[in-house]
């Protein structure tokens, strides 16, 4: 929870939201964590149905959603596996596999390649790509300079819990200047406020 | 098939001994739950067959008219207190005098059909009405006499078998509710003691299915389920156990008892008998489950 400032998701301050709300906020947001969180009991598949279990999707809908996500993964051929049986690779996209899903409004990666080898963080950061390309707002959290780097999306820098410095860029790294700012937002609908004295607010509209 | 189902029978899969042990306690407090239900059956049947046994006769004068006899009968039978009024002429009353006499003929050659008073005859529903059901007859005007018969020998002898009766089936309820209810206990405990230890084991899974949206009840449900099907195994072999015995022991013991119904004695009576056991057991058993998955999920949760 932040000590100041709002986190507004469809015009909703989430801060504030009651302990009830919570799992239907969280069903609509994907979640990829550093260490996976996989069901270690459940096969890949079962894995992915998971998260159509808990938003309730009927189950005779399952096999197409499973089966086209998997796919999208590249797990489709390991998909009767457990996650005992899979790379550290494999098991985020399974982590990420399960958040797509559910198809949701935005994807929040807690540092996904975090306990991966940079082989693998590539390979992964290319899905995420892929996944963004396709429509989806990802958000990503990481400590990895080089993948930065390599990716050029829009960066919040933040040190010591605080974002001391914002550094909007494009692909070929030159900064985002007002002008192309609103001319991005008006395209993407993606509206951002600058970051002052160390209070932050993310507003998240048509995602 | 559904999800919750699925994880509720991989988690007994995983455990098999943990099922084992709920299965075997709840069977056994089950088991020894229907024997009691049908023992509290019967000797309840037992006493009212005794209870309402005793007949009461109101030997009737000499020289009263037929239209006087049928006011009384007529009265006797609106009588909520009484049931089962018959009316034994003269000519009845020495029939039976003589199939009671039959091996010894020359005593039923002695006796014709005017020595006999006709009578009125009847039952009481409950013992406790005997005595002032009595006193208002010995006060009827075509009464001469009343009778209380019983086939144990008289009113003092049934009411101590009625009254050691009722000690005896006080004595069963109390004290088959009492070992029952520790059973029941037992079973309780042991259904929280598992299940909270499926909670511990699964507190990783339910930490990530938090983070992934799912709602209290979500998790809840293969916890809940898992209970319920250990708690209707449970149901169904403590029952199966005792019908299966019953269902062959009940020709014999209805035979030996003659005419008191200690059990039904028409199969579907029998049916109708274990099957409402049956059902209350399984009701019993789902409350069982519930209130203990329950309450082992919300420790298990106050503890997180």
């Amino acid at each position: 929870m932040p000590d100041k400032g709002q986190i507004l998701f469809d015009g909703v301050d989430i801060t504030k939201l009651e302990v009830k709300e919570i799992p239907l906020f969280r069903q609509k947001i994907g979640v990829v964590f550093q260490d996976f969180k996989v069901l270690p009991e459940r096969t890949v598949r079962e894995n992915v149905e998971v998260g159509l279990a808990v938003k309730g999707i009927p189950q005779d809908e399952w096999q197409e959603k499973v089966n086209q996500i998997l796919k999208l993964a590249g797990l489709f051929e390991r998909s009767e596996l457990f996650p005992a049986q899979l790379s550290g690779g494999e098991l985020q996209r399974l982590s990420l596999a399960r958040a797509l899903i559910v198809n949701p409004r935005l994807i929040l990666a807690d540092e996904p390649t975090g306990n991966l080898d940079w082989k693998t963080a590539i390979e992964i950061m290319q899905l995420f790509e892929k996944v963004n390309k396709e429509g989806k707002t990802i958000i990503m959290a990481t400590h990895n300079q080089m993948l930065v780097e390599r990716l050029k999306k829009r960066v919040i820098d933040l040190e010591k819990t605080t974002p001391n410095d914002q550094k909007d860029k494009f692909e070929d790294n030159t900064e985002i200047t007002k002008e192309k700012k609103e001319k991005i937002s008006s395209v993407s609908g993606l509206k951002e406020k600058p970051i002052r004295d160390k209070k932050m607010k993310i507003k998240i509209e048509e995602v | 098939m559904n999800i919750h189902f699925k994880t509720a029978l991989d988690y007994i899969k995983r455990s098999p001994f943990q099922a084992l042990a709920a299965v075997f306690v709840l069977a056994l407090t089950f088991f020894v739950g229907t024997i009691l239900a049908v023992l509290v059956y019967s000797s309840s049947n037992v006493l009212t067959y005794f209870a309402t046994r005793p007949q009461i006769i109101a030997f009737l004068k000499d020289q009263v008219k037929p239209e006087q006899i049928s006011a009384l009968q007529n009265k006797l039978t609106s009588d909520i207190r009484i049931k089962d009024v018959r009316y034994v002429s003269k000519e009845e009353a020495l029939g039976i005098y003589k199939k009671a006499t039959s091996d010894n003929p020359l005593l039923s050659e002695l006796v014709s059909p005017t020595i006999f008073p006709a009578s009125l005859e009847f039952s009481v529903s409950n013992l406790s009405y005997a005595q002032s059901i009595i006193d208002e007859m010995k006060k009827e005007g075509i009464v001469d006499q009343v009778g209380f018969t019983a086939s144990l020998g008289g009113e003092k002898t049934l009411q101590d078998v009625v009254l050691r009766l009722k000690t005896v089936t006080l004595y069963l309820r109390v004290g088959g509710g009492i070992f029952v209810s520790i059973l029941f206990g037992t079973s309780f405990l042991v259904l929280l003691v598992i299940i909270g230890m499926r909670m511990t084991t699964r507190r990783g899974e339910i930490e990530i299915l938090d983070l992934i949206g799912a709602t209290p009840s979500f998790i809840r449900s293969p916890i809940v389920i898992e209970s319920l099907i250990y708690s209707l195994i449970g149901v169904f072999i403590g029952w199966l156990f005792t019908f299966i015995p019953f269902l062959y022991l009940a020709p014999g013991i209805v035979s030996y008892f003659g005419e008191i119904p200690i059990l039904p004695k028409d199969t579907i009576g029998f049916f109708i008998l274990f099957t409402a056991i049956l059902l209350i057991e399984v009701a019993i058993g789902t409350i069982l489950a519930l209130a203990g998955s329950m309450l082992a999920v919300s420790r298990a949760r106050r503890t997180r």
